[in-house]
């Protein structure tokens, strides 16, 4: 059930790549049903980022974070295949899949190329990570009121 | 490619927890070969995550989606094999498809061509200078009299004006 869950997760994060996503209040009871509802909520963060920021930045985020880590093996046969497709500009985002990019370990000159223009990666992932608390990090407890003259 | 970023500065490491950790599945079922093949040509529909059937919860898939189907070999070692294979087999059909020259026109060929569409340009050309122009018809000039008023009299309206056309006659 819990690998089922993680893979609905995933599958839900290729839309966000592919722009097909749903909104998040529509599929957040199913994608934490194994009670990883932090895990749900960081793949929302990233749809909404998708909203507020450049949406091809985001989505160029995503794919290198498929590229690199879900799978633990390197394919430099697909690496291959998929850098040349890149590199002729026959391929774009919406084309791709999570296990079109797995094991492929994309350089971020790849990732420039897809999106279309450079950014600085760090600056992008720290703004997802405060929008990420913006959205849910619990609100701050409210300062004790005395009463006491 | 150039670049003005150093590609080993960032690696999000802080969100590859969100993806990594995957485990291959032993699936019951798998797409067939003509879903897969739909797979790697990019032909399969998007799906809703909601909908979804392909991740085990409700059986067996009754309709494959491209995000059921990418799960599916994601952990799935014998598809990924599969998989594999039709990329490879596409990726020679199109390069060959590439490599291959368009068929060359012969130059009789190409001069045939040219020589047709001369001739039918300058058959186009002849008929119009050839063409009988229509016959003068009775053009009406403003300052031609080719209308009259009449002031009649009505007994509802009192006096209206009435323009009738006058037709020449030569």
């Amino acid at each position: 059930m819990e690998i089922r869950i993680e893979l609905a997760r995933l599958a839900y994060a290729e839309t966000i790549l592919r722009c097909t996503n749903e909104p998040p209040e529509m599929v957040e009871d199913l994608l934490s049903l194994d009670g990883q509802l932090e895990k749900a909520r960081r793949w929302f963060t990233f749809a909404e980022a998708k909203r507020r920021f450049d949406p091809n930045i985001v989505r160029g985020l995503l794919v290198y974070l498929f590229s690199h880590y879900t799978s633990a093996e390197f394919d430099p046969n697909k690496r291959d295949a998929l850098v040349r497709e890149i590199s002729e500009g026959r391929v774009r985002m919406r084309d791709l899949t999570i296990e079109r990019l797995a094991g492929t370990r994309l350089s971020w000159e790849h990732i420039f190329r897809l999106v279309g223009r450079q950014f600085n990666p760090t600056r992008e992932k720290e703004k997802i990570k405060e929008l990420y608390m913006q959205l849910y990090s619990p609100a701050p407890p409210q300062a004790e009121v005395s009463y006491e003259h | 490619m150039n670049t003005n970023y150093s590609e080993n500065e960032e690696r999000l490491a802080e969100f590859a927890d969100l993806v990594m950790g995957l485990e291959s599945i032993e699936y019951e079922s798998h797409p067939s070969d003509e879903i897969l093949r739909a797979y790697v040509a990019q032909r399969l529909p998007e799906g809703r995550i909601g909908e979804t059937h392909a991740f085990g919860l409700h059986g067996r898939v009754s309709r494959w989606t491209r995000s059921d189907v990418s799960m599916h070999v994601l952990t799935c070692t014998i598809c990924q094999q599969h998989v594999a294979r039709l990329r490879a087999s596409r990726w020679q059909l199109l390069s060959s498809a590439r490599q291959q020259p368009k068929e060359e026109w012969s130059w009789h060929r190409r001069f045939a061509l040219g020589a047709l569409a001369s001739a039918a340009a300058a058959a186009v050309i002849i008929a119009l200078w050839l063409w009988p122009p229509s016959p003068p018809g009775p053009a009406c000039w403003i300052e031609d009299q080719c209308w009259q008023q009449v002031v009649r009299e009505s007994p509802a309206k009192g006096s209206i004006m009435m323009s009738y056309y006058q037709s020449r006659r030569f």
